[in-house]
């Protein structure tokens, strides 16, 4: 009845699942938000002025939508490297049993789709506004129904996946029990480069195996 | 409130984040089932064709240029034929019945496919078309027929080009010289023409000054005419005033005189002088024994 009473230890609170998830969540904050939504609309912008100036693309309508469906394939990538840089350092010095990666997994997981839906309202509402002719409500109900159900569901998809993946990678740099300790700056850079090379390559086995895959289905 | 629950509270940034991340997805599904047509009630209906190019999943179906629905799936069947099933919004359900026909179109020439519907007039009034009812589908000529057709009458087009080439070389300068001519003869009779009429104006401008000289003497005499006449009325009308009580006692008098005489005929008719004078023997007769 005692032990009741008393307060828990930190520690020991901290290890439950629902408390790292948690705590993996109180890291979301306004910072990163608009970071990302900042990567969203300079990446727009690069996009839409890339097709008007060098590849002549005059028709408005094709520049939103081209760039509003490309970067919702860049999407995932850039949003899972972005988590992976900024929560890279703490999962390195997380708990090395693989046993206790899901709550972490989850996490960056959900961060992941969580910050993938900002960045696409960020490239949405630039692409909007900047080639808006006046009616910006209407321009952006026309750019969010372009967004195609299953790509969308796709993207959303690769991001929690990649997000996953990436926090595996950092986690795993933990895994080998006593082997020679290393410092954590090598560690981070070691686990983000990796962490880049992984996921770029995954990318690329969704373009080519997957997407063909699923629109040859119909 | 234990210390570790207080620290390890989601914060209140972190939980607005959340709430806007959930907002956007519902946002971007709301747009995404709007532009879908998931919110709108639909007919499936489906048709038959033989060739899959140029269709695909998504692709807008218009009746007259309006949108109004979307194909949904393209089956492969066993026969191979493909089978297109397509959503149509349920509020243009009544303009398609049985006589209609789907066909592939496109805007413009390099504009977006599109599946496109005829509507039916004779459907208006009658009971909608049900759900899963097939309609008929009537292909376009691919681009291919229609350069096989180009080719194909490539060679009668060249034979009535090259035949009205040469009526042209042969008909056309006599053509032209008759036109010539034509134009020449006209010029000269216009000319004449005018000559003529220059003529005829000079005439005519001398025969109207007499007209108009004729009339003014004319009309001087008829003045002096109109002034006789009138003097004559004049005095024919006194000597009518003059006469009038001469004539009515001569009248009167001459009707005495007529009643006079009837009296005197009427007495004479009436004496025994005159049967003696119209039978003379039988005065005597009556007197013998």
């Amino acid at each position: 009845m005692g032990a009741i009473l008393t307060p828990a230890p930190v520690a020991a609170v901290s290890d439950e699942p629902i408390q790292r998830l948690m705590r993996r969540f109180d890291r979301l904050d306004a910072g990163l938000v608009a970071i990302v939504m900042g990567m969203g609309a300079v990446v727009c912008l690069g996009f839409i002025e890339l097709l008007r100036s060098p590849l002549q693309q005059l028709s408005r309508v094709t520049i939103e939508v081209l760039a509003v469906r490309a970067l919702l394939f860049m999407a995932p990538l850039l949003v899972s490297l972005l988590l992976l840089m900024r929560d890279g350092p703490l999962l390195l010095a997380g708990d090395p049993a693989p046993r206790s990666w899901g709550p972490e997994l989850l996490a960056s997981g959900l961060l992941s789709m969580v910050l993938l839906l900002y960045f696409m309202a960020a490239v949405i509402v630039t692409a909007g506004l900047t080639l808006n002719q006046g009616d910006a409500v209407g321009e952006l109900g026309f750019l969010i129904g372009q967004l195609e159900p299953a790509r969308f569901a796709a993207a959303l998809v690769k991001a929690g996946g990649y997000g996953a993946i990436a926090a595996a990678l950092c986690l795993r740099q933990n895994r080998p029990a006593g082997a020679a300790p290393q410092a954590m700056a090598s560690r981070m850079a070691r686990t983000i480069l990796m962490g880049i090379a992984v996921l770029f390559c995954l990318d690329l086995l969704w373009t080519i195996a997957i997407d063909p895959l699923r629109m040859g289905s119909h | 409130m234990t210390p570790a629950e207080r620290l390890h509270r989601p914060r209140t940034q972190s939980l607005l984040l959340l709430a806007g991340a959930a907002g956007l997805l519902g946002v971007f599904v709301l747009g995404i089932a709007r532009a879908g047509d998931w919110l709108t009630p639909s007919v499936r209906l489906r048709f038959r064709t033989l060739d899959a190019a140029g269709l695909q999943p998504g692709m807008a179906v218009r009746i007259s240029g309006f949108p109004v629905g979307q194909v949904r799936r393209i089956v492969l069947q066993r026969d191979a034929q493909v089978l297109v099933e397509l959503d149509l919004q349920d509020p243009y359900r009544s303009m398609v019945g049985r006589r209609s026909r789907a066909e592939l179109a496109q805007v413009g020439l390099l504009g977006d496919s599109y599946i496109a519907i005829t509507p039916d007039p004779a459907a208006i009034g009658q009971p909608p078309i049900g759900d899963g009812e097939t309609l008929v589908f009537s292909s376009r000529p691919s681009l291919d027929a229609l350069i096989a057709e180009v080719a194909s009458s490539r060679i009668p087009l060249l034979r009535a080009l090259s035949s009205g080439l040469n009526l042209a070389e042969t008909r056309l300068p006599s053509s032209l010289d008759q036109l010539d001519r034509t134009l020449t003869a006209t010029r000269r009779l216009a000319t004449r023409l005018e000559a003529d009429t220059r003529r005829s104006s000079s005439e005519l401008d001398r025969t109207l000054v007499a007209t108009r000289q004729l009339a003014e003497r004319l009309e001087g005499r008829a003045d002096g005419t109109a002034a006789d006449l009138s003097a004559l009325i004049r005095r024919l009308e006194s000597t009518e005033t003059q006469t009038r009580p001469l004539l009515l006692t001569t009248l009167r008098e001459l009707t005495t005189m007529a009643s006079a005489t009837n009296r005197l005929v009427k007495t004479l008719n009436d004496s025994w002088l005159f049967e003696l004078i119209d039978r003379p023997g039988d005065h005597l007769r009556d007197r013998r024994p």
